[in-house]
């Protein structure tokens, strides 16, 4: 005999109970502290940051652990925490010009003032799992900071800039940019908003983005201009002081792509670049960003608007994790009474279907 | 009754989250059926889970308010309990299973068989706000169609469907015109519940987080299902009564009770399934 | 968060939350005027007589994202309610609001000097929060159209003639259009830009 449906909260809480204890695993071992995942998973904490619109690490690791290590849900706890913050304004343009560099690679000049700085990388460590770490104790040197002075150290860009060869951003009319958590995207979207989408899309979704481009899919050839890691301070200029106030220094990644552009009727044949900076060391982040950032200029550059990674709303309506985490796994919920409507139907249009056979005489 | 939850501001949205959202619905109510886009917040529970009815019932929701909330028409299903439990723990607000009773019903995927009254806000989590996505993925290019009031495709979508199979093959999130101007979709309610919307002495507000709209029904508006002169609009009806109440008048949920096919039909409304047998013993 | 609250009010939370739903109420059955001045315990820097449950209405709805235009006698009366309690901009140009506050009917602008909004997004109309007289005993007309059951009769006294045929004039604009509150001592009615109204004989 059917029973209502009933006892649902109660198997909530269980439910709740259950994502402790699960998430604290063997209680023979010692729990995680979230010190450690600040310093032992630093680039976990950078995309959760990133992608989560706040700069805290601390909140970042806390928001990995109580996630279990799952990054969409963290950025998810991160973001529903920063939506409660109160904004007490808008800080100072960062300059990146005055980062104080971990790294710095060039691939577009063999030399650059400043030099290239290789820093800490994944990019040549051979990826042979280090069986030495599975012993707790084994030593791993200090790492002594090996920052560059940053008045050495010019963005390639800006040289480039200088001789005309690459295109200059003039978007800036001073107006305050547009904050994407307080007000709804709309079209045609600028350029500020855009890049702000896309700091805050999904890595993955970025990633086969930008690879899509390098393949065909929007025609570009990007070289990687610039991308540098290090720090950098945030200046807020509040009205009644008059002066900009240092609020304190942030991680960051940038990246520049220079792309070839051929000219068109109104501007002469130069460079163009796609941008990418993303919060913590997030170098693939900031790269793919770049791709995508590039491409989304196709319309203004009268390019042929074909490739998925050109087409804005595509693009901006679908980088975002946590709706399309939670639109995808809305499907979870009941739909009852949609399946029992569509059920119907599917049974009405299935005797209309064997009443037109049978009428026609085929057998199906 | 406890109170809200420490740390967090009344309805958990902060002061100035809520004028935003009332400057909205207040537009929303001003232009019936037209979506009013809004600067939706991130929310604790996951964007296509009722962010948007959530934030609408934030927003409007007051200590002296009685809130009920159902999904497919019941208020035990696990997402409604999870909403419920939400707004207890931000407002400390009365909550009741009882349509009657209730000044605010937040609802997804039904609309309740006991008739609304006067003074009662019904709030409709949507998924997808825009009638003519399917039709037409671009933003730009539905709202310019709804700025010239171009509802053509739609009617040729459902012409299609009558060439093929001889009828209109939509079920739930049947298209409606309000108030004779804009073309809505009345989420994914099952067009049984499209006629309830029409002239409803409540007032019917609907809020889609993640594709950050709102939309509104003020009471006594018209609501009309699109369809064709020879072939009007119908909504279900089912061979069996509710095996629970015996009502033969509201939406019925089809429950399979064996593995030989056996199939049993019980009403959808939870609530007023309940009263129905209260009324019979 | 603090800083982000509607200051002025007794209790910034619950009395904005009781506002809002009288002027939500208002609006969804227009031409019904709903006590506004018992929805809230108290106001700071208010304004007497119709201005205060006008003043009310801003605080209620208006803050650092809504520029807002006032009326020559306005200025005397909410000024500094406006930019001190709800840290809105104030603009000379009416065009440029999103809420007007005419506490002269008698010398409004024309209807057509307020933002209507575009067709694709008449949502931009502005709002207007007119203080009259009283709500009651003028010059009768019946409005009809959505929250109103069948047709209603709503007198308010001291809006000047042209306001309904100008009203009329822009309806042939719909879906654009400015949408409009009307005060007195004691209530609000609302006026959205959908309810029709005949001028009784």
């Amino acid at each position: 005999m059917y029973v209502a449906v009933k006892g649902g909260e109660a198997a909530i809480l269980a439910s709740l109970e259950q994502v402790d204890a699960a998430r604290r695993g063997d209680r023979a071992l010692a729990a995680i502290s979230v010190a450690q995942i600040r310093e032992q998973m630093r680039l976990a904490v950078a995309r959760v940051m990133a992608e989560g619109s706040l700069y805290d690490p601390d909140l970042a690791a806390l928001a990995i652990k109580q996630a279990a290590g799952d990054l969409i849900e963290a950025i998810f706890l991160l973001r529903a925490y920063r939506t409660t913050l109160p904004r007490f304004g808008t800080c100072s343009a960062l300059d990146t010009s005055d980062m104080l560099l971990q790294r710095r690679i060039s691939a577009t000049f063999k030399d650059i003032p400043g030099g290239q700085v290789l820093g800490s990388t994944y990019d040549y460590t051979q990826r042979l799992l280090d069986f030495t770490l599975l012993a707790e104790a084994a030593a791993v040197p200090a790492l002594e900071a090996v920052a560059v002075e940053p008045e050495a150290s010019p963005r390639v860009a800006d040289f480039l800039a200088a001789e005309e060869l690459l295109a200059r951003e003039s978007d800036d009319d001073g107006s305050p940019p547009p904050d994407l958590t307080r007000e709804p995207l709309s079209f045609p979207a600028s350029r500020a908003m855009r890049l702000q989408n896309l700091a805050r899309g999904d890595e993955g979704f970025l990633l086969g983005l930008g690879y899509s481009t390098q393949r065909g899919y929007g025609n570009s050839h990007p070289f990687a201009g610039e991308i540098r890691h290090g720090w950098l301070s945030v200046e807020y200029l509040p009205e009644e002081l008059g002066f900009a106030i240092d609020i304190g220094e942030i991680e960051i990644t940038e990246c520049e792509l220079f792309n070839q552009f051929k000219g068109s009727a109104t501007v002469p044949p130069q460079f163009t670049r796609g941008y990418g900076l993303a919060f913590g060391h997030a170098e693939r982040k900031a790269m793919a960003m770049a791709l995508v950032d590039r491409a989304l200029q196709a319309e203004e550059l009268g390019e042929p608007v074909a490739a998925p990674a050109q087409d804005i709303e595509f693009v901006l309506y679908h980088s975002d994790n946590v709706e399309a985490s939670g639109f995808v796994q809305h499907l979870k919920l009941p739909h009852y009474v949609d399946f029992q409507s569509e059920l119907e139907l599917v049974r009405r249009l299935r005797r209309e279907y064997q009443g037109r056979q049978e009428c026609s005489g085929e057998p199906e | 009754m406890s109170g809200p939850a420490a740390g967090y501001n009344f309805g958990y949205l902060d002061e100035q989250t809520k004028r935003m959202i009332r400057r909205a619905i207040l537009k929303a109510v001003a232009i019936p059926g037209y979506q009013v886009p809004f600067g939706s917040r991130e929310m604790p529970l996951p964007y296509g889970w009722g962010t948007g009815g959530i934030q609408v019932t934030a927003s409007i929701i007051g200590e002296d308010d009685v809130l009920k909330v159902i999904d497919q028409g019941s208020d035990d299903t696990t997402n409604a309990i999870n909403i419920r439990r939400f707004f207890q723990r931000v407002t400390g607000v009365t909550t009741t299973t009882l349509t009657g009773e209730a000044t605010i019903i937040q609802t997804r995927h039904r609309i309740p068989e006991t008739p609304l009254h006067e003074g009662q806000i019904l709030v409709y989590q949507v998924p997808i706000p825009e009638p003519l996505r399917w039709l037409e993925a671009r933003e730009s290019e539905t709202r310019r169609m709804h700025a010239l009031a171009e509802y053509g495709v739609m009617r040729v979508k459902l012409y299609e469907d009558i060439a093929r199979f001889g009828h209109i093959a939509t079920t739930y999130d049947y298209p409606v015109v309000v108030n004779n101007r804009y073309l809505m979709r009345p989420s994914p309610i099952p067009k049984f519940d499209n006629p309830k919307m029409h002239r409803n002495p409540a007032l019917q507000l609907f809020g889609a987080g993640r594709e950050k709209r709102i939309y509104a029904v003020p009471p006594y508006t018209d609501v009309v299902s699109l369809d064709f002169e020879d072939h009007p609009f119908e909504v279900q009806r089912w061979d069996a009564t509710c095996s629970l109440c015996g009502s033969a008048d509201s939406f019925l949920d089809e429950v399979i009770v064996d593995d030989a096919g056996g199939r049993m039909f019980v009403c959808s409304d939870s609530e007023y399934c309940q009263r129905q047998r209260e009324a019979i013993s | 968060m603090n800083a982000l609250l509607c200051r002025g009010l007794a209790d910034p939370v619950h009395d904005a939350g009781r506002i809002f739903r009288r002027l939500l109420a208002a609006l969804a059955q227009p031409g019904r005027p709903a006590n506004l001045l018992d929805a809230f315990a108290g106001l700071e820097d208010a304004p007497s007589g119709a201005a205060r449950p006008l003043a009310a209405a801003l605080l209620a709805l208006a803050d650092f994202e809504t520029p807002v235009w006032l009326d020559h006698d306005a200025e005397g009366l909410v000024r500094s309610l406006v930019n001190f309690h709800c840290g809105a901009p104030l603009v000379d140009d009416p065009r440029r609001a999103r809420f007007a506050v005419v506490t002269e009917p008698d010398r409004m602008p024309p209807l057509a000097a307020f933002d209507w909004g575009s067709a694709e997004y008449p949502d931009r109309g502005a709002t207007l929060l007119i203080s009259v007289a009283n709500l009651d005993g003028g010059a009768p007309v019946t409005l009809t159209g959505p929250g109103i059951a069948t047709a209603t009769t709503f007198a308010p006294q001291g809006l000047p003639d042209h306001f309904w045929s100008q009203r009329t004039m822009m309806q042939k604009d719909f879906p654009c259009g400015v949408d409009c509150f009307l005060f007195d001592d004691h209530h609000v009615a609302g006026l959205p830009r959908t309810t029709q109204a005949r001028e009784d004989e």
